[in-house]
């Protein structure tokens, strides 16, 4: 699904990805562990074609980035869903507005968008806040809300960026049982973290880097920075 | 994207109406120079449908005489229209003109009043032509034409015609360059929204359209405002221009004609709203 080849990128004098290569597979559940400033967030923007690669190569499904024309962008983003560091939900529109975006830049008729927003809203139990703006809701609803947005459209591929940064451990534990029930439903997710308690608890494969190097690549791994 | 785009109005109320004012101001001075303009058309069309030629013909004329003379100058080519005026119908016409002054009535007869021929000119500029050849004229007592007052009133109109296509392109421009820093002061204050719907698989398409519907709505909603405005001041005016153009038949003004000056600021609303937002989104594009 995701394939980096001899990956480097440099921004300036400062080198955020040195000479890295890995691959997340179809259906995998992959975590990006590592210190700030290690370039998780850079494999993210890779993968999302935000910029390109210095040298090497970031295929996405079988397309490398580097490829795509502008005008296929868009078209290459929709099949991924992410959920930024920052959430990046409109502060003018409502849970259901923010969540039916993706569908409505697809141009889905409304009676279709709304069904499909009652479904994923229920699903990760917002259905009853649909009506409230972002500044209304509760850290751990903002991040529900942003992992809404990002699955409503049933993407190949979840990338999510510190999905589980500022919360308790009891809203953390349910947002990641959400993300395994869309992993179970098919979508390969890459998950960058720092939640060392949610990486152990899962067990599943982790990718670490340290100054722009992949440092361990383990199947079912820990949380560790060395 | 129109639900969006009426979104974007109500989200920044005070920005729509900075913009709606001032281009419903620059659509008022230009309706209402439309107005001027057709009028003056108008009322030149009228004066060349007058007689610009009168000559008076002396006492006892032989209508063979006259029918010879009208002759002569239907040969021409250059008259469009003659028309006969006798003793009785010149009094008719005086009775008429003076119907306010009883004193005056008394003491004419058709008997003092002489016959006339009232010519029109196909082309204005061979008044002075046909005025020469109605002297010569041995059964002519005195020609008047009004050459002047046509010549000048038709140059007028030419100008105003120039005066008008300038000043609405140059009032277009005006608005075009409001409606751009409006539209990209919006768009600059929602970069981020812009981000987010690009990263989310938006086209340039999705993001652009509401922003340039949005600046054709504030140029349909200016032209609806003006116009509003300038037909309100029309009948307002109305009652001192027909005292002003005492006898030129322009009003009432037809409600065609109203409504397609109407259809005329509508067009130039949309037109002009539409240029502006899309340089607007395309310099943002351009710059990001």
């Amino acid at each position: 699904m995701i394939k980096f080849e001899n990956v480097t990128k440099k921004f300036g004098l400062i080198t955020a990805l040195d000479d890295i290569s890995f691959e997340v597979r179809k259906g995998d559940f992959v975590f990006l562990i590592g210190p700030s400033g290690a370039g998780k967030t850079t494999v993210i923007k890779l993968i999302l074609k935000e910029f390109l690669p210095t040298q090497g190569k970031v295929i996405v499904d079988g397309e490398e980035t580097r490829r795509i024309s502008p005008k296929k962008i868009p078209l290459f983003r929709r099949q991924i869903g992410v959920v930024f560091q920052d959430f990046k939900l409109l502060p003018d529109k409502t849970v259901l507005e923010n969540v039916a975006l993706p569908l409505q830049i697809r141009g889905i008729l409304e009676k279709e968008i709304l069904k499909k927003a009652e479904e994923v809203l229920n699903k990760v139990g917002l259905w009853e806040r649909k009506d409230l703006f972002p500044s209304q809701l509760a850290v751990g609803e903002i991040q529900r809300t942003a992992l809404a947005r990002a699955v409503i459209t049933k993407p190949k591929l979840l990338l999510a960026d510190e999905p589980t940064g500022n919360l308790d451990p009891i809203n953390a534990q349910q947002l990641i049982k959400l993300f395994k029930e869309v992993n179970k439903e098919g979508t390969t997710i890459l998950m960058a973290t720092h939640n060392a308690e949610l990486v152990n608890f899962l067990k599943e494969r982790v990718v670490c880097l340290k100054e722009g190097k992949i440092v361990f690549d383990e199947e079912k791994g820990k949380y560790k920075l060395d | 994207m129109f639900k969006t785009a009426i979104q974007h109005i109500k989200r920044a109320p005070f920005q729509a109406l900075a913009a709606i004012l001032i281009m419903s101001l620059i659509f008022f001075i230009i309706g209402s120079f439309v107005l001027l303009a057709a009028g003056s058309e108008k009322v030149l069309r009228y004066l060349e449908t007058r007689p610009q030629v009168t000559a008076f013909l002396k006492d006892d004329i032989k209508p063979q005489q006259i029918e010879l003379l009208k002759s002569k100058l239907e040969t021409t080519g250059k008259v469009q229209k003659i028309k006969y005026v006798s003793k009785e119908e010149a009094l008719a016409i005086y009775r008429e003109e003076n119907k306010d002054n009883p004193l005056l009535l008394e003491m004419v007869t058709a008997k003092i009043l002489p016959a006339s021929l009232e010519i029109s000119a196909v082309n204005l500029s061979s008044l002075p032509e046909l005025a020469k050849l109605l002297k010569e004229e041995p059964i002519v007592e005195e020609v008047l034409f009004q050459e002047d007052v046509i010549s000048t009133l038709s140059s007028w109109v030419v100008s105003l015609r120039k005066a008008g296509i300038f000043l609405v392109l140059f009032l277009s421009l005006i608005s075009i360059v409001t409606i751009l820093i409006v539209i990209g002061m919006k768009i600059s204050s929602r970069r981020e929204e812009i981000v987010i719907l690009e990263l989310l698989g938006a086209t340039k398409s999705y993001i652009r359209f509401p922003f340039i519907i949005e600046g054709m709505i504030y140029g349909i909603l200016s032209a609806l405002i003006s116009w509003g405005l300038v037909y309100i001041s029309l009948l307002y005016a109305t009652p001192f221009l027909v005292n002003f153009l005492a006898g030129i038949p322009i009003f009432p003004i037809s409600i065609i004609f109203m409504l397609e000056i109407l259809g005329g600021l509508i067009l130039l609303g949309i037109l002009v709203g539409g240029t502006g937002s899309f340089y607007a989104v395309r310099r943002f594009f351009k710059k990001n």
